[in-house]
């Protein structure tokens, strides 16, 4: 169980802020998703697939969060202090729909695989593939130069 | 496309990290580390103390049971034990062992004379720790010449130690939480003997015991064909009822009975049949 929340609990957390954009809210997420792992651990039969388990449980709370949130925005009070280049990858995706973000970040942040993400997604991968390089499309054409 | 992949690539790995600690898996592992410990000593332990008390309620059963005449009584008891083990694939994880027994109590009965009759019965206490199975087991004689006749068995129980769950005979009726009452009704006077269990699930730890009510109502038959052929209808009136109080049992369409004696008392003859209705 420890293993698995060393592995995964960064990318977990930055995929839950990739959709939240709530820095709080991101760690309480994830630190659900690991409560909800030990919890259920013994009905999960493939432990190789516990990275999609975990991404897609941390998917499922990030938008129930969503949901109940009135409005949102990205929250400078409740970062951190950074600088502001930590969030550019929030900023880069923010202009794109919730889906096409959420899959951004499954290729980008977690790192799947086509078959995985159409595994979690429920698409074939040839639609994945299609919506992904429609969607980064859409981001060069509203990215400024000067960003890249 | 490659160019703005790697920049999104390069952004997404300077977003924060993870700040806050999983405190709870830490704790519940040492938590499951201890548990493991605890639950084989508690349960090895267990098993030593019922090996004990088992050992011990031998001698215990044979003087504690009550009955109305001496009469043998098994004091047999049957400890099956099932040991169940959970564990899931994952080192890290919850394992809990749980110990049935299944308890069997024997009540048997023996009935002699030829009159009908109630005996009751105080079984032994017995042990037992929530989940466990407890056998009632009666037996039922009838070292009389006259068969063993119906015979109604109430067996009572605390209601809060044990669940009924079923019995073997089909014909029982569960006249309140802590009470069963078994029915029987033999059809011929070559039947001498019967056997029924009832089931119980013990749905707390303690110690049970069974006190059981048992009656027979011994068949008197006699055939004395010649004799009721020369009665009257007065006089049959008369037998019949006679036979009804002392429990002397008629078929639907003929009537025996030992008119002359009074006290249902006679001799058989070849030509008895036993038609209860």
């Amino acid at each position: 169980m420890e293993k698995y929340y060393l592995r995964y609990k960064n990318d977990v957390f930055r995929f839950a802020l990739s959709i939240v954009k709530d820095v709080p809210l991101a760690e309480d997420i994830t630190q659900e998703c690991f409560l909800k792992l030990f919890e259920n651990q013994k009905s999960i039969r493939d432990f190789s697939k516990i990275k999609a388990w975990l991404f897609t449980t941390a998917k499922n709370l990030s938008v129930t969060s969503l949901n109940k949130k009135t409005t949102l925005e990205l929250n400078d009070k409740s970062l951190p202090q950074q600088q502001s280049n930590d969030l550019q990858y929030l900023e880069l995706i923010s202009s794109l729909s919730e889906e096409e973000q959420q899959l951004i970040s499954l290729r980008i942040i977690g790192k799947f695989k086509w078959r995985e993400i159409a595994e979690m997604l429920n698409c074939s991968q040839e639609m994945i593939k299609k919506r992904y390089h429609r969607a980064l499309h859409k981001l060069k054409n509203t990215v400024k130069e000067e960003l890249l | 496309m490659k160019k703005l992949e790697k920049q999104l690539i390069k952004s997404a790995k300077r977003l924060p990290s993870m700040q806050k600690e999983l405190i709870i898996s830490e704790k519940k592992k040492k938590f499951i580390v201890k548990h493991l410990y605890g639950v084989a000593i508690a349960t090895l332990s267990i098993m030593i103390c019922f090996g004990l008390i088992f050992s011990f309620n031998f001698d215990l059963i044979k003087s504690i049971v009550k009955t109305d005449s001496p009469q043998k009584t098994e004091s047999a008891v049957k400890v099956e034990t099932t040991i169940k083990s959970e564990a899931s694939s994952n080192t890290e994880s919850t394992a809990s062992v749980i110990v049935n027994k299944t308890i069997t109590v024997p009540i048997n009965v023996n009935f002699e004379g030829d009159t009908s009759q109630t005996k009751v019965l105080q079984s032994a206490p017995y042990d037992v720790i929530e989940g466990d199975t407890v056998i009632v087991d009666v037996v039922v004689n009838s070292n009389t010449q006259y068969g063993l006749g119906n015979v109604m068995s109430t067996i009572n129980f605390d209601s809060t130690m044990l669940n009924f769950v079923s019995c073997s005979n089909n014909i029982y009726n569960q006249k309140s939480s802590g009470s069963i009452l078994v029915e029987y009704y033999s059809k011929t006077l070559q039947e001498k003997s019967t056997a029924f269990k009832l089931t119980f699930k013990a749905i707390s730890s303690g110690q049970v015991n069974f006190n059981s009510e048992i009656s027979c109502a011994i068949f008197k038959v006699f055939d004395h064909s010649s004799l009721i052929d020369k009665m009257d209808d007065e006089a049959r009136e008369d037998m019949e009822e006679y036979n009804k109080k002392h429990g002397i049992y008629s078929s639907k369409d003929d009537i025996f009975g030992n008119y002359n004696s009074g006290n249902g008392n006679g001799n058989n003859n070849n030509n008895e049949i036993v038609i209860f209705p």
